[in-house]
């Protein structure tokens, strides 16, 4: 395994809505949580290219369902976060809190002010 | 979906992201489409196999140019090579000469990896990062600079020998070795069967064995590819089981 464990931005928040899932969390679990808490709604195929390259990384793991007839006898794969990724994750969402420090970002776009 | 049969698809898929992933993959596409449709399922499904694939079409395609770029320049190279030169390094070229198709084998397999394993992996991936290093080294010896050819031999050998040794770089050095075998007895069989069997061929059937050659040597390159891609996930890809452990 190469030792970097950087994430780009999609992949954080798929780890972020696989941990709040927790053992729901499956390909359309995860497209559908994205969906209500980002207002995006990404691609199937950006979803599972993302949890393979994850699964390659070693920062989620997968389990195997019951096959279900809703899914034509196809089994679920749940998947879970590793200890490698939440420390990624948690690493990430470190740096964009260091960074966040003292831009009072958030309370600008609650506030709907105008960023000059 | 249920009245359509998706074997088919789901072996196509299988193809490039194999048989658990595809497995999951149709079966979550086929949930997803009892409330938006047949034609979602399908779009969607197309959808997931261009972003499963692309990138090893691309990578394939890069590969093929990177290929046969270097060895245009290579060409160009030995046309214009100084006089100075051969007479200071007559010895050497004489080895290279009596190698020469080895050295065509060592030079395709690399510079058709290296170009391959750039776009599919990234260039930060290590096994990239020491096949760039083998690959200029090794071209750089090839080219029969006075002295500097020998210097570089000597370096791309110790720092093959480095990578042996060491516990970061042992790894991308196994995948290159095996991708390096592979590479070099593909393109010496399909070189092979170009000489050897179709030159019989030739005087009848020119344009039947030059095709033939061609459909051999790219089969060859596919092979390499496959092999390449199929170590690197063994050796490299493979989460080791501290990894795995949950959150």
């Amino acid at each position: 395994m190469n030792p970097e464990r950087t994430l780009g931005e999609f992949e954080q928040i798929v780890l972020l809505a696989v941990l709040r899932l927790g053992d729901e969390a499956y390909g359309v679990t995860i497209l559908d949580e994205i969906a209500a808490k980002t207002g995006r709604n990404p691609a199937p195929g950006a979803l599972y290219t993302t949890l393979h390259r994850m699964e390659d990384k070693g920062l989620v793991t997968f389990r195997d369902g019951s096959p279900t007839p809703e899914r034509g006898g196809r089994a679920k794969r749940f998947v879970q976060v590793t200890r490698v990724g939440r420390n990624a994750l948690a690493s990430a969402q470190s740096a964009y809190q260091s960074l966040l420090q003292g831009l009072d970002l958030l309370d600008a776009k609650l506030f709907g002010g105008a960023y000059a | 979906m249920p009245d359509v049969n998706l074997s088919l698809p789901e072996s196509i898929l299988a193809l490039f992201a194999g048989r658990a992933r595809a497995e999951a993959i149709l079966g979550d596409l086929t949930e997803m489409a009892l409330t938006r449709g047949r034609l979602w399922f399908w779009i969607a499904y197309a959808r997931t196999l261009v972003s499963l694939t692309w990138r090893i079409v691309l990578a394939l395609f890069v590969a093929d140019i990177g290929r046969q770029m270097i060895f245009d320049l290579f060409h160009l190279y030995i046309r214009h090579t100084p006089d100075a030169w051969r007479d200071a390094t007559d010895s050497w070229l004489d080895l290279l000469n009596s190698t020469g198709p080895v050295l065509a084998c060592i030079m395709s397999t690399l510079w058709f990896v290296l170009p391959f394993a750039a776009v599919r992996y990234g260039l930060r991936d290590r096994f990239v990062q020491l096949t760039f290093a083998v690959a200029v080294g090794t071209t750089l010896a090839f080219l029969a600079i006075p002295w500097a050819s020998l210097a570089c031999a000597a370096v791309t050998l110790v720092l093959a020998a480095a990578a042996f040794t060491s516990r970061t770089w042992r790894k991308p050095l196994e995948v290159l070795l095996w991708t390096g075998a592979a590479g070099v007895t593909m393109i010496a069989v399909s070189s092979a069967v170009r000489f050897r069997v179709l030159a019989l061929l030739v005087h009848s059937h020119r344009l039947l064995a030059g095709n033939t050659f061609a459909l051999f040597f790219q089969t060859g390159l596919l092979v390499l590819a496959f092999v390449c891609a199929r170590m690197h996930a063994l050796l490299l890809d493979k989460p080791s089981p501290e990894d795995r452990t949950l959150a």
